[in-house]
């Protein structure tokens, strides 16, 4: 069972259902009805046939009441200049707080919906820290989350960001930089923690 | 049921398990196995599940080019045509005489066809004009284009 919690328009859902060999069982969602018809259209013209398709906000997932065993966060985020020439006249700082929060949200909410030993790939086309190795941080100190080692093209995410250390499994994350692709942060995490009645995660040793 | 009726336009046979199939409002979908262990799942309130195999608007039934593709696997009418009409008939065009490679099953007039490539790959189907064994105007229209896969980038064009 795999989650595709941001699923539209739907290039990163058909490819994990070709990976799948269009087996098993690929929930995907997305909350902008509109999106999900492009989806609809992706899912239809490659022939998938493994995928069941939600109008949910990823922040409500553990409404499915369903556990996954891989989930696939390509988390809305602001975007970066490579493929925007107005980035930097259209955002502010108060923007990227904004997506940075609710990228919390959202993996929050995964991580509650994820089954003891599963995975999370957390992606964004971000390059601004907050939503990036920030984020990643935050997880692994406050959601039993690490970052696992990937072989992925890209260099060595961030431990140091604006005079604060971060935990350094941190740089197991790859910044990709704009070059040979548009920008891209990418990571793999594993659950290594359990949470107790009270919803507080306890770390497994 | 308006997906068999479908099918049999085509004189095809094709195994549509009933049980597999779910209908969300004016679309059909099949399920496989595993989601069917999923029924829970399933009958909240999904937006796309399984294998999308058409719709009914108007009392009219639109398929999807998946259930396309399984008729065609089948034994089925259709028409294969060379690589120009190709090209046309996914641009929206009706197929000439003189572009059909081979008629395979029905080939007679107001019946429906598919129309593949020659690599077998289903490009649509559409309604034969004329007597496709008597046709003797080669630059007459044979099969006339009812839907095609340029669909997919038409379907989209004015969205946002």
């Amino acid at each position: 069972m795999v989650l595709d919690a941001c699923a539209a328009p739907g290039g990163k859902t058909v490819q994990l259902a070709d990976l799948m060999r269009n087996t098993g069982v690929i929930i995907a969602l997305d909350f902008k009805r509109r999106r999900l018809t492009a989806l609809a259209n992706h899912l239809e013209r490659c022939h998938v046939k493994n995928t069941i398709v939600y109008h949910l906000d990823a922040r409500h997932a553990s409404k499915l009441k369903v556990r996954f065993d891989r989930i696939l966060l390509d988390v809305p985020c602001s975007g970066n200049f490579v493929t925007d020439e107005e980035w930097f006249s259209k955002r502010t700082m108060n923007d990227v707080e904004r997506n940075a929060r609710l990228q919390r949200a959202i993996l929050a909410e995964a991580v509650k919906t994820l089954k003891e030993d599963g995975e999370i790939v957390y992606a964004t086309c971000s390059l601004e820290p907050e939503e990036d190795e920030l984020n990643i941080d935050w997880a692994v100190k406050n959601l039993g989350l690490r970052v696992e080692r990937i072989n992925c093209y890209g260099e060595k995410a961030l431990t140091e960001v604006f005079g604060r250390r971060l935990d350094d499994s941190v740089e197991n994350c790859r910044r990709i930089w704009p070059g040979r692709t548009q920008g891209f942060f990418v990571c793999k995490l594993k659950k290594c923690g359990v949470q107790d009645a009270s919803g507080k995660i306890r770390k497994q040793v | 049921m308006q997906v068999v009726k479908f099918v049999n336009k085509f004189r095809a046979r094709i195994f549509l398990n009933e049980d597999l199939m779910v209908k969300k409002e004016n679309r059909y979908f099949l399920l496989n196995k595993k989601h069917k262990k999923l029924k829970g799942l399933i009958t909240k309130d999904f937006f796309y599940a399984g294998l999308y195999l058409g719709k009914v608007r108007n009392k009219r039934f639109f398929p999807s080019f998946n259930l396309l593709k399984m008729i065609a696997e089948k034994r089925s009418n259709k028409v294969i045509v060379d690589k120009k009409t190709e090209w046309l008939f996914i641009c929206g065009r009706d197929v000439f005489k003189r572009g059909i490679i081979k008629v395979v099953g029905s080939g007679r007039k107001g019946d429906y066809t598919l129309v593949l490539n020659t690599h077998r790959e289903c490009l649509g189907f559409g309604r034969i004009l004329h007597d496709l064994n008597k046709m003797e105007d080669k630059d007459a229209v044979a099969v006339k284009n009812v839907l095609d896969i340029g669909d997919f980038l038409r379907r989209e064009k004015g969205q946002p």
